[in-house]
């Protein structure tokens, strides 16, 4: 499946090459305007499936489908889409598949920080030309946005809210006229049609640079929730440790492996403040313990075991992983965890070698 | 049967004559027979309904509803929906069956159109007497084989597709519980147009009707076409190898209602119209079958009085699926597809952002806008033939909310369920609760009115006393008409309660909810105790024996105190325990108060006592501070109410118990040092063997954490206690003194945190108590330096800077 093995992490539009290719062949349906696929197929795509001819196409995103056809929807329209929710609720993950299904290509991309500037959205200048010959359309460097308007494809920028404000209002014109003028040359960049912006912002970093209402407005938002059963989230667990193994030569956990239970049931209480069958009240950590984080603590612990231990995955490989996950502060995490293990851990049958290995782990 | 069973294919016909089964008027000049199959409230029905009424115009409608309710037609025109038709059993009240009516339902729809045209209205299904007979019949049959009844099929009598819902087990329905998002699939007979659509792809039946339905015909031939299906279906369901309950009674109902038919055609009524659930259509369509095995089947039915009455309804009531609601879920929204013909998905974002904006939030008509498109795109993605109410939804959450939850929610319980209340003219028939309460209120010379009023009760007199009764039983009966203004639980010892009384609207539902537990106010509010208690967890049984106390109901508090009991018997969490021992100790001491004494109270608190005794060493093993220390709390509190027992034997195993967790070595110090303060203030131990206690837990052997928690806990009750005690501070200044610097670090905030709470005037008493015991002791030693007055010494170096400045500003000079 993965075209080029020697990367360390193909985009999702090499990896699912041939996903794509077939759901593009049996996609009989309407797609709007540059679109790659039509917007069910997308859907499909990250949703998963069979298509008619057997081909199986794996779940992207487990999760609820009609959040996914929010974002579908939105993106066929013309406005812009904006995933909003916590660290590890596989935001990035979502925009990168949509801009690989709808555009073909998910490497448009600008990454906000506190430092962007507004030649990532706009368009900047190669200096040396620039003084050498004056403005010219030769001496220009397109941003990610300016090529993705001119080639009518989708953009994403990886946490909005990082950007200061008054670069992200450069984004308001673009989004509201769908052009991008070169005042320095006179002329503009009009938008093609099947040009669209995928955002995504944490939901945590509220308040660092809010979105101006006037941006806000393009936007249609999707929150992307925690997994909302255990069930679900020990599939998505299982599912990317396997992915991520893969791209690492490490072996692949069965579905429903105990120690990825494990893992996800102890990321789950500590999260939710409670026991899962409700009898025993947590206190949570001060990390957000995300799913991300279970899905890194699994893969650490594959590694371990393969590397250092006799192959197969036990409680020792995950416990110092879960520690460094759930004790981000020293003083105050550290005593949830301890409570969490004698109140929950010790007593639960089945774990006794695990709370053994974390009694250990934390000294 | 599921909904994969419904025949996809063209639907065949089953008898050589189309139309004499699909309800279109047979080709003769008798007279005439219009059977209109309906789905329960649906608003795509209702539209229908109303439209073929007006086609039709005929002589006398006939409606699927209890034939007992004919009286009550008259009072259409002054009902304002959303109504109910309320049914109770005489004998047992909680035997109740609804009929909730929304203005977009057919029924209604039919009803109306009745009152406007001044024609009469017949109910044609089984009497609701019949149905609560034959009900408990079945219930009673059932008990005898000892077969779990389920729940879903039994709660609806007379068959599962009555629009009816009732209430045979008040205790099963949860009260507040919201209707789940997405209802369950309903089975073919009890939403069989839902099936239809369901088997044609539409998860919203309302739109597939309108889209497949509604728009392509005429209404008449609408109604026929849907027969036709009908007939269709229930000739598959006579495969279906599983039979559902209640088939028996369908027979029955169908049988009384082909009689009211036969009985309205002996009348000589030339047109006559019947409105019915969809399934029962092609069982009423002329010609109909012989009259006498009909009337065989209905000879001799049992039957129970009943009195049926109009009550007031709320949309959100409408919504609820279980219990008696209609199991819509949305019927705001059905209400705004009834209502509006034309552009429906933008007018409905219309009124979503005028509301929004009514929350102070900016929403422009370019986000009504956006919201439609995205809503018509949400659409097309998912395969919709029209925007369905879970697009409009993603939509608003999407493009309005800015992704909210909440304000979606918001939405939600304000515009798609709605906050409709409807209203029943003066003069129906009033429910027997409704008439005992509205009596009591005029005895105890008290006006139900929506202005509020404040009133104050001394409980002294007989008529505080009766008031306050009245109050605290409506409380238990959620029909909150006085609310307490200041904690009624906390002033329970004392004689004097205020209340704020209003009369709202709603309240009326309220009463005609709270009418299924009993035909008095004391009737049902012993009944609903009984049935809070069935499922209640010891907390929340405290709170119940209580509020049982307040109202005056010591006919259930026995049983109640019996359930208390037995809890206590199975709690393993000594909080809880603690917690449940505290009220029903004050609940005790103050039953004499209110002229309640109750024998066995004193008996629950004591054994509760005794259980919580024991359970707290255990308990306290191994804790962490923080949890420790709350436990501790729980002790003291609970301690509080022992005080209250006075010379109780019981009181001796609780001294007991502190007397162990003061002497334990292992548990955390928290506990040990707020036992040990509870003793000495219960002058249990003596000031000298506290000494000795603290001196030996601030030894080295013990962990300077315990230490730290153990002071925390023995001057939690108060810091007076070392400033009159030069012994025990002697003690603490020694330890603090010898504290090593790195554990002072440690234990420095929890210290801070002791002397923190405690007010000023303690603070300053302790810090003058060591100063003199410093001065005592003489100068040196670990407490602080002092003067030789006793006073705080003086270093005469480090004084001379502020004290000239200070010299300068008081005008000295050098």
């Amino acid at each position: 499946m993965t075209t080029t093995p020697d990367l360390l992490r193909p985009h999702a539009e090499q990896q699912f090459a041939s996903e794509l290719a077939a759901l593009a062949a049996q996609d009989d349906r309407p797609r709007p305007p540059a679109w790659h696929l039509s917007p069910q197929a997308v859907v499909t795509y990250l949703m998963g499936g069979t298509l008619p001819d057997g081909t199986v196409i794996s779940p992207k995103y487990v999760g609820a489908r009609r959040l996914v056809e929010v974002a579908v929807a939105t993106l066929a329209t013309d406005r812009a889409l904006l995933l909003l929710g916590l660290p590890g609720t596989a935001k990035t993950w979502v925009g990168e598949h949509l801009a690989a299904a709808v555009s073909g290509r998910s490497t448009l991309l600008v990454q906000g920080t506190s430092g962007t500037a507004e030649d990532a959205v706009r368009y900047g200048w190669n200096y040396a030309r620039l003084i050498a010959e004056g403005p010219s359309e030769a001496a220009l460097v397109p941003s990610p946005v300016m090529t993705a308007m001119r080639e009518a494809s989708v953009v994403r920028i990886e946490e909005l809210t990082r950007i200061p404000s008054d670069v992200q209002d450069a984004l308001i014109t673009i989004l509201s006229e769908k052009t991008l003028p070169v005042p320095e040359l006179g002329t503009e960049v009009q938008a093609a049609r099947g040009f669209n912006v995928i955002a995504t912002a944490n939901d945590r970093d509220r308040g660092v640079n809010e979105l101006s209402s006037a941006l806000r407005r393009r936007f249609n938002t999707v929150v992307l929730p925690l997994p909302a059963t255990f069930e679900e989230e020990v599939e998505i667990v299982t599912r990317r440790s396997a992915q991520l193994g893969t791209s690492l030569d490490l072996p692949t956990l069965p579905a429903g492996h105990e120690e990825i239970r494990r893992v996800v049931t102890v990321f789950r209480e500590l999260r939710s403040g409670r026991t899962l069958d409700g009898r025993t009240a947590v206190r949570p950590p001060s990390g957000s313990l995300s799913t991300a984080e279970a899905i890194s603590v699994v893969t650490n612990g594959v590694a371990l075991a393969t590397h250092f231990g006799d192959g197969a995955i036990g409680p020792d490989d995950i416990a110092a992983g879960i520690l460094g996950a759930v004790v981000k502060d020293p003083a105050g995490d550290a005593a949830v965890w301890s409570e969490y293990l004698e109140t929950v851990v010790r007593e639960r049958e089945g774990w006794g070698s695990f709370y053994a290995a974390c009694r250990e782990v934390a000294g | 049967m599921t909904v994969t069973d419904v025949p996809t294919g063209p639907v065949v016909p089953v008898e050589p004559d189309p139309g004499a089964r699909t309800g279109r008027p047979v080709a003769h000049d008798g007279p005439r027979v219009d059977v209109l199959g309906v789905r329960h409230h649906g608003p795509g029905s209702a539209r229908a309904v109303a439209a073929a009424l007006d086609e039709l115009r005929p002589t006398v409608v006939l409606l699927e509803g209890p034939a007992d309710a004919d009286p009550l037609s008259v009072y259409v025109p002054g009902l304002v929906p959303p109504v109910a038709l309320l049914a109770t059993v005489d004998d047992d009240p909680a035997q109740a069956s609804f009929w909730p009516f929304a203005s977009f339902s057919p029924e209604w729809q039919a009803l109306a159109w009745a009152a406007a045209h001044d024609v009469p209205v017949r109910f044609i299904d089984l009497p609701s007497g019949t149905v609560a007979a034959l009900t408990a019949a079945r219930r009673a049959a059932e008990a005898a084989l000892d077969v779990p009844a389920d729940e879903d099929e039994s709660a609806v009598p007379g068959g599962a597709d009555s629009h009816a819902s009732s209430v045979p087990d008040v205790e099963h329905d949860v009260p507040g519980d919201e209707a789940p998002d997405t209802p369950a699939p309903a089975s073919v007979r009890e939403d069989p147009l839902g099936a239809l659509a369901a088997a044609a792809g539409h998860d919203d039946a309302e739109r597939w009707w309108e889209d497949v339905v509604e728009q392509r015909s005429g209404s008449l031939e609408t109604f026929a076409a849907v027969a036709e299906a009908m007939a269709a279906l229930r000739e598959h369901a006579e495969h279906d190898t599983r039979t559902p309950e209640g088939d028996e009674d369908e027979e029955l109902r169908e049988a009384h209602m082909r009689q009211q038919v036969r009985a309205a055609l002996r009348e000589g009524h030339a047109r006559i119209a019947v409105v019915c659930g969809a399934w029962h259509a092609p069982a009423l369509t002329t010609p109909l079958p012989p009259a006498a095995p009909d009337a065989r089947l209905l000879r001799g039915l049992p039957r129970v009085r009943t009195t049926l009455t109009w009550v007031p309804w709320t949309t959100a009531r409408l919504a609820r699926g279980s219990g008696y609601g209609a199991g819509v879920s949305a019927p705001g929204w059905y209400s705004h597809l009834f209502s509006v013909h034309e552009d429906v998905v933008p007018r409905w974002f219309v009124g979503v952002g005028a509301a929004l904006r009514g929350r102070d939030l900016q929403v422009s008509s370019a986000h009504v806008i956006e919201a439609s498109r995205l809503a018509e795109s949400l659409a097309t993605v998912r395969g919709h033939r029209s925007v369905a109410l879970d697009d409009v939804m993603d939509a608003t959450r999407a493009a309005l909310c800015d992704g909210d939850a909440g304000l979606t929610e918001w939405v939600t319980r304000e515009l798609v369920v709605g906050t409709g209340l409807g209203s029943v003219p003066d003069g129906v028939p009033a429910l027997p609760l409704d008439v005992d309460l509205r009596a009591t209120a005029r005895r105890l010379r008290l006006k139900l009115e929506d202005a509020p009023r404040n009133l104050d009760l001394d409980l002294r007199t007989d008529g505080g006393l009766a008031r306050s009764h009245l109050f605290h039983r409506l409380t238990l009966l959620d029909v909150p008409w006085a609310t307490p203004r200041t904690s009624t639980v906390r002033s329970s010892g004392t004689f004097r309660e205020s209340w704020t009384l209003r009369w709202q609207p709603e309240l009326s539902v309220a009463l005609a909810e709270a009418a299924l537990h009993g035909t008095t106010v004391v009737g049902a509010a012993n009944a609903a105790v009984r049935a809070a208690a069935r499922d209640a967890d010891l907390p929340r049984l405290t709170v119940l024996v209580e509020q049982t106390l307040l109202a005056d109901l010591p006919e259930v508090l026995d049983a109640l105190l019996g359930r208390v009991d037995e809890r206590a018997a199975h709690a393993g969490d000594v909080e809880q325990l603690l917690d449940a021992v505290t009220p029903i100790i004050r609940a005790h001491r103050y039953s004499d108060v209110r002229g309640t004494p109750v024998a066995r109270l004193a008996h629950v608190a004591r054994t509760m006592l005794v259980r919580a005794s024991s359970g707290i060493v255990p308990a306290a093993l191994g804790r962490d501070d923080d949890t420790a220390a709350d436990l501790a709390r729980r002790v003291a509190e609970a301690d509080a109410a022992v005080a209250l027992l006075d010379h109780d034997p019981t009181t001796d195993v609780w001294v007991r118990t502190l007397r162990t967790v003061a002497a334990h070595d292992h548990l955390p110090g928290h506990p040990v040092g707020r036992a040990t303060r509870l003793l000495l203030d219960g002058a249990r131990i003596t000031p000298e063997d506290v000494a000795e206690r603290l001196s030996r837990v601030l030894s080295v052997g013990t962990p300077v954490r315990t230490q730290a928690g153990w002071i925390e806990g023995f001057l939690a009750g108060g810091g007076l206690v070392v400033a009159h005690d030069a012994t025990l501070l002697g003690v603490l200044d020694d330890w603090l003194a010898t504290v090593p610097g790195d554990a002072l670090t440690d234990v420095l905030p929890v210290l801070r945190r002791t002397f923190g709470a405690m007010p000023a005037a303690e603070r300053r008493a302790i810090g003058d108590a060591t100063a003199r015991l410093a001065a005592r002791r003489g100068r040196g030693g670990p407490a602080a330096p002092t003067g030789d007055d006793g006073g705080l010494a003086i270093d005469d170096p480090r004084i001379a800077g502020p004290l000239a400045t200070a010299l300068l500003l008081l005008g000295g000079g050098r």
